[in-house]
């Protein structure tokens, strides 16, 4: 196993209002190695974003990352860095795009002064060098003509093509880590897939470490590597694709998998998980999945359950009793939705 | 681009048109006709019966009002009898101070405006904010004739009663310059202006810069939120970059339109302020031909000031389409 | 024995109704609203004050029956009764405008925690008070000279609040009655202007075509004209004189509410109520007056509020120039002309007619933000 490039230890966002902490990621730890996907999924509102914004220390007030958490890129703690050091760090070393390359992107500079920036605040580039860097990033990233392209503004680039433009920004300075928000989110199925494509090639061929965040299991099973799965702000299970996919866990994950439709299961409805993510304001006590767990006991609801610290694990007192978990438990809770 | 511009242009036209039809209309509401305005004691009435032929008043109203709008359009704007000379002179010589004064105004305006605004949005709910907000509700509540007076009260008169008080803070009460211009070498001359113009300036477009200063602020906390802003700070832009480079020109865009929309208010605060200061500039030429009733004077400057205006809003439209690119690459 | 405490407390209980019914806001007191109660007895207070230091003015308006003098002492009469009876009504039904409130309840529930809004409402009130109490708070005539060689440019005193001008007039008494004409102006021209605005401009956003074409050619022409210039242009042609004044100010200020009221128009045409009322056969005057007009009173009272701020300003400009009303009526605009040329002996001439002018303004610009903040959260800086 070789070194993390991106370990982060017990990281905690909260957001302070006068009606007390907001608490959107409570406690996340997971690490990234070189040249992996990571995979972070969950249903909005469970604290995705911010953890990557977090990574960049990009969380303005009200929000705030408590003490005690730790960003660690190789051997730097981010938390202990000054503003001028992280600046040097992001779009650098930790890159990100976002889900909606239109408002991302600014309107008023091109597309090429956008890359550009990038490459001569970090590689102290002159205009010209920075400029040929844009041509070359936006040639990379399958842009047509990207000698013309580059003089373009983003209105005059589809959906599609902003994205690219986005990930030839990001990748400009050829980063370590890229964080990736949703970035096939706001896109067309098709575009979906050649964005999906390109960006696998891109990691292949620069050999960066990716975090890939979405809410979408069947994006994140084409890309990840690695999954890890959150729920109210904390991590509840992670693991291998496969490993994920094959034998989910946590019963969130199995709710999460029984959303996807499958073509061979044909007399099944697609499932949905009832409920909502609750507010962040109020995480439910003890294990905060119980309101919405088909398989919840009294002991789900007194006491939380701890997340191990196996390459492998779910954070769930099914794990400890696995004779809990009986067949047919979702459909009773899809009935008793039903008649409610 | 140019199909903007095209279509702006389009629009102005009919514009003028409909300034000059007003003030035609204005000058037929008038009692009596045109020539009413000539009635004085001293005038011959032999002489006002020439002039009605000269000016086909015994043609029909639509001819009339051909001939009127070519004669304007030619730049006759008439002869005004209280100062015995074509009024196209008197503007000739009225309309560049009019333009000094505004236009330092505005640079003012848009300069101390923009600047205050961006700390404010910056430093948002700080207390400057709080205090520069509650200052510009008040600037901006003020009449700005009664500010010049105020200005003039302490820096023209006060202020020579204070021994410590530096001389170049004192400043000329009136005109455009001093009596004794003439004397002064190139940079004495230039220096005299620029203080006979600090009062006026201030008090002509101190209360646009504080509802300038209201706007900036809004139109930057809109843009701070944006999400191209997150996307600066993630390529690591030093913060002063984001908002003097990311930020503000997209802050800038609305704020463009607003100097049409200032000018008509700018140049109402110039009557009062030229008045105020003695400044021989359009606003002062009106109230002046009002009060002598010389009303050829009266329409043509009136007209003049509306046809700025619309000139200003024309250069502000493309002013705009200039800096977005969503409008030049349309 | 036992009946005892429960007849002592009946009578205290008693004794407290009288007290309540007696004492305006007294009730809102004991109920927790503080805010009501204590304007409620603050303004009572000041006009009992103001009817017992008036004494003398009071009676001597019987005789000599003065209209100005009748004005003030209706309103004094006027706002002590509706004192009372306003805290009678409202200490017994509430409004509580969180449960099933209307649109409006909700937009004055919203106004009413704007403290900076209120302040600015209060000293509208208060201005619009002292403006028709004129008579009784000061004991001179606001255009009658005196004794010039005595009374002329004295500074600030206790007698001479804001000192006395070249003829030796009470400045103070002239500003409070120059109110008068700044406020009734600037409230008839506004009614007018908004009025003509919000019909014109609901009907060119409602009919569309040729009528809107015409009628915003119309307002960009007038828009096109400095305020001020199209003004003095159009006073130029009359002798000035109030009515004029008020007629020219209603009659071109109508542009910027007009185009307020048709771009609202024009949002509000493809929406589904209207659709449906047209689907139903109602007549257009009957939909614009009906469907469209109360649902754009919002802005428009945004507008007018702020508008009284602005026309406010602009009448004193016009009476500091000398278009406005012809002396020796006073204006707060020709007061500050007066001082004009004294301005170095007599600083005060000038000076506090125009804070008055600022302070009026500064109170209808907070109550016109409150507003616009209660009515439309969207607008809000």
């Amino acid at each position: 196993m070789s070194e993390a490039v991106l370990r982060i230890e017990n990281l905690r966002t909260y957001f302070h209002s006068t009606d007390g902490p907001v608490r959107a990621v409570d406690g996340v730890s997971f690490e990234l190695r070189p040249g992996e996907t990571l995979g972070i999924v969950g249903e909005s509102g469970c604290g995705k974003s911010i953890t990557c914004l977090s990574v960049l220390r990009l969380i303005d007030p009200p929000g705030r990352i408590e003490p005690g958490s730790a960003i660690w890129l190789r051997d730097r703690n981010l938390m202990n860095e000054p503003e001028a050091a992280l600046r040097q760090v992001r779009g650098n070393q930790v890159s990100m795009i976002f889900q909606e390359p239109l408002s991302s992107l600014n309107p008023v500079w091109t597309i090429g002064e956008q890359i550009a920036e990038a490459v001569r605040l970090h590689r102290k580039a002159g205009s010209a060098e920075a400029r040929a860097r844009a041509v070359e990033m936006l040639r990379l990233v399958g842009i047509p003509d990207p000698e013309q392209s580059v003089n373009s503004y983003p209105h005059q680039f589809s959906g599609g093509m902003r994205q690219r433009a986005m990930i030839a920004m990001a990748l400009a300075c050829d980063p370590a880590v890229l964080l990736a928000d949703e970035p096939t989110t706001a896109l067309d199925v098709t575009i979906q897939a050649q964005i999906l494509e390109l960006l696998a090639n891109l990691q292949r061929t620069l050999g960066m470490a990716m975090i890939f965040v979405s809410h979408d299991l069947g994006v994140i099973a084409e890309i990840a590597d690695r999954v890890i799965v959150m729920y109210a702000g904390q991590v509840v299970e992670r693991g291998t694709t496969d490993e994920l996919f094959r034998d989910p866990k946590h019963p969130y994950t199995e709710g999460l998998l029984r959303s996807i439709p499958r073509v061979t299961q044909k007399l099944r409805r697609l499932a949905v998980i009832p409920g909502s993510v609750p507010s962040p304001r109020s995480w439910p006590p003890a294990c905060r999945f119980h309101p919405r767990c088909p398989y919840a006991w009294e002991r789900c609801r007194s006491e939380a359950p701890p997340l191990a610290a196996h390459e492998r694990a779910g954070r769930c007192w099914l794990d400890s009793e696995p004779e809990r978990r009986v067949a047919g438990a979702w459909d009773a809770l899809g009935g008793r939705e039903a008649q409610a | 681009m140019t199909s903007y511009v095209a279509r702006r242009l389009l629009q102005a036209v009919p514009l003028l048109f409909g300034v000059l039809t007003l003030v035609f209309i204005f000058m037929h509401v008038a009692p009596g006709d045109p020539t009413a305005l000539y009635m004085r004691p001293d005038v011959d009435p032999a002489v006002l019966e020439q002039m009605r032929r000269n000016w086909g008043l015994d043609q029909p109203l639509y001819i009339q009002y051909f001939r009127w709008i070519a004669s304007f359009l030619t730049g006759d704007f008439g002869f005004s009898l209280t100062q015995n000379r074509p009024v196209s002179d008197i503007l000739l010589e009225r309309v560049p101070n009019t333009l000094i004064l505004s236009g330092t105004s505005l640079l003012l305006i848009f300069a101390i405006g923009i600047a205050i605004g961006i700390v404010q949005a910056v430093r948002q709910y700080s207390t400057m904010d709080n205090v520069l907000t509650v200052g510009a509700l008040f600037i901006y509540s003020m009449p700005s004739f009664w500010l010049g007076l105020m200005l003039i009260l302490i820096f023209a008169y006060k202020v020579h009663q204070l021994d410590w008080w530096p001389e170049f803070l004192k400043f000329p009460a009136s005109g455009v310059t001093s009596t004794n211009y003439d004397l002064f070498g190139a940079g004495q001359k230039l220096g005299d202006r620029i203080r006979h113009l600090v009062l006026p300036s201030i008090a002509l477009g101190v209360s646009s810069a504080a509802s300038v200063a209201r706007y900036m602020r809004s139109s930057m906390l809109e843009v701070i939120r944006q999400d191209y802003i997150r996307t600066a700070r993630a390529k690591g832009v030093p913060e002063r970059s984001v908002i003097l480079k990311h930020a503000l020109k997209n802050a800038l865009l609305p704020i463009i339109t607003l100097l049409g929309l200032y000018l008509p208010f700018l140049f109402s605060g110039a009557v009062l302020v030229e008045y105020v200061f003695s400044w021989p500039g359009m606003g002062r030429t009106i109230v002046d031909a009002i009060y002598q009733r010389d009303y050829p004077t009266v329409m043509a400057t009136s007209f003049i000031f509306a046809a700025l205006v619309v000139v200003a809003n024309l250069i502000a439209d493309i002013l705009y389409a200039l800096v977005d690119p969503r409008i030049r690459y349309e | 024995m036992n009946d005892m405490p429960e007849r002592s407390g009946e009578i205290r209980h008693r004794a407290l109704r009288l007290l309540m019914a007696l004492i305006p806001g007294l009730a809102h007191l004991r109920q927790g609203h503080t805010h009501a109660g204590l304007s409620l007895l603050g303004l009572a207070l000041s006009m009992i004050t103001v009817s017992i230091f008036a004494n003398e003015r009071i009676q001597a308006t019987f005789t000599a029956g003065r209209l100005d003098y009748w004005v003030a002492l209706l309103t004094l009469a006027v706002t002590l009764g509706l004192t009372w009876v306003v805290s009678g009504v409202s200490s017994r039904h509430r409004l509580d405008a969180r449960v099933g409130g209307s649109q409006w309840a909700i937009a004055w529930l919203g106004f009413k925690q704007n403290r900076v809004a209120m302040l600015g409402l209060y000293l509208m009130i208060a201005l619009y008070l002292a403006t028709l109490l004129g008579p009784f708070l000061t004991g001179y005539e606001p255009s009658v000279i005196g004794d010039i060689a005595a009374t002329r440019h004295l500074p600030p005193s206790v007698e001479h609040l804001m000192g006395t001008d070249k003829f030796g007039r009470d400045v103070f008494t002239r500003v409070l009655y120059g109110a008068r004409i700044s406020l009734s102006i600037g409230f008839i021209a506004v009614t007018i202007s908004i009025t003509l605005g919000t019909a014109i401009g609901a009907v060119s956003g409602y009919f569309g075509g040729a009528v809107d074409t015409v009628l915003m050619r119309l307002v960009d022409t007038l828009i096109s004209f400095p305020r001020l210039v199209l003004l003095i242009t159009v006073i130029a042609l009359f002798e000035p004189s109030l009515l004029i004044v008020i007629v020219v100010l209603g009659f071109t200020l109508w542009p910027s509410t007009a185009r307020i009221v048709r771009g609202e128009v024009l949002s509000l045409r493809e929406r589904e109520f209207i659709l449906a009322a047209r689907a139903l056969g109602l007549n257009s005057p009957r939909i614009i007056l009906r469907h469209i007009v109360p649902n754009v009173l919002g802005p428009v009272i945004v507008a007018a509020t702020l508008g009284l701020g602005n026309i406010i300003l602009i009448e004193a400009g016009l009476s500091y120039l000398g278009f406005s009303v012809p002396l020796p009526t006073p204006t707060w605009g020709n007061i500050i002309n007066d001082g004009r040329e004294a301005m170095l002996q007599a600083w005060w001439v000038t000076t506090f007619p125009g804070l008055a002018i600022v302070i009026t303004v500064v109170a209808f610009n907070l109550v016109g933000d409150g507003l616009r903040d209660a009515l439309d959260p969207r607008l809000r800086t």
